[in-house]
């Protein structure tokens, strides 16, 4: 199991985290469940990782989408559909404390 | 225990799908001035004081004119506030400015007021409006913007 920092860029997880926000993850993909939030590589832009939360999932995809109440301020399976099991590279634990 | 400070770190995008960098309300305020202006020049356009076709047919043409541009910057006015009020700003903006809705919707409105009157009053309160709105934009993009006009 291996922990890694994710640096949010961007409000799409607003109000729960904030841009430039470090949060503490974990590549242990075990627990993907329902309402983690997820980093994964994006699914038209393979060089980019994007944070979102877990709203649906079956045995191979998963249906994310950002926590901001406004449809416009998130880019997530609304707009590019579900995405591969495959493509999730951590699961949010906390934010990373002081 | 996990020791932080080693941690690889990544950048984790949480952008939206819009063209979040390109906004700018420098589009309302131009549209802004053009409106200000054709009101300006039709509250100082002087009846022909010789009664003739050629004389009134000039008359109503560059009232006709000023009229046509003061409508059509008006409209363009308002598109223009009206996608930065609800693509730009966000939920999370109205803790630092919550005057942030009524100020786009009397912007907004003052826009079909110019439409419909010629009024000095009503084209400077439009104006007002935008720069009220110039600085709450630049001010949540961290950015320190002057007001200026063109006109």
């Amino acid at each position: 199991m291996q922990r890694f920092i994710a640096v949010v860029s961007g409000d799409s997880m607003w109000p729960t985290y904030t841009d430039g926000q470090r949060l503490e993850c974990t590549s242990d993909l075990q627990q993907l469940v329902v309402g983690s939030v997820v980093v994964f590589i994006h699914p038209l832009r393979s060089h980019l990782r994007a944070i979102k939360r877990i709203k649906d999932i079956d045995e191979k995809s998963l249906f994310v989408e950002g926590d901001h109440p406004d449809p416009l301020a998130s880019e997530d399976s609304h707009n590019f559909g579900r995405i591969p099991r495959s493509n999730v590279v951590g699961i949010v634990l906390d934010i990373e404390s002081e | 225990m996990t020791n932080k400070s080693i941690l690889p770190e990544i950048e984790a995008s949480a952008h939206c799908d819009g063209p979040c960098g390109v906004y700018d309300p420098a589009s309302a305020r131009i549209a802004g001035e053009a409106v200000q202006s054709m009101t300006k020049k039709m509250l100082a356009l002087e009846y022909p004081k010789v009664f003739s076709s050629e004389s009134m047919a000039s008359y109503l043409n560059t009232m006709s004119r000023y009229a046509a541009i003061k409508d059509e910057e008006a409209q363009k006015c308002k598109h223009e506030l009206l996608v930065l009020w609800t693509d730009f700003f966000k939920p999370q903006h109205l803790d630092a400015h919550p005057e942030l809705h009524t100020t786009f919707w009397q912007a907004a409105k003052l826009c079909s007021a110019c439409k419909v009157e010629v009024s000095a009053t009503h084209a400077q309160e439009l104006m007002d409006a935008i720069e009220a709105i110039h600085h709450m934009f630049w001010e949540i993009k961290g950015r320190d913007v002057p007001w200026i006009r063109a006109s």
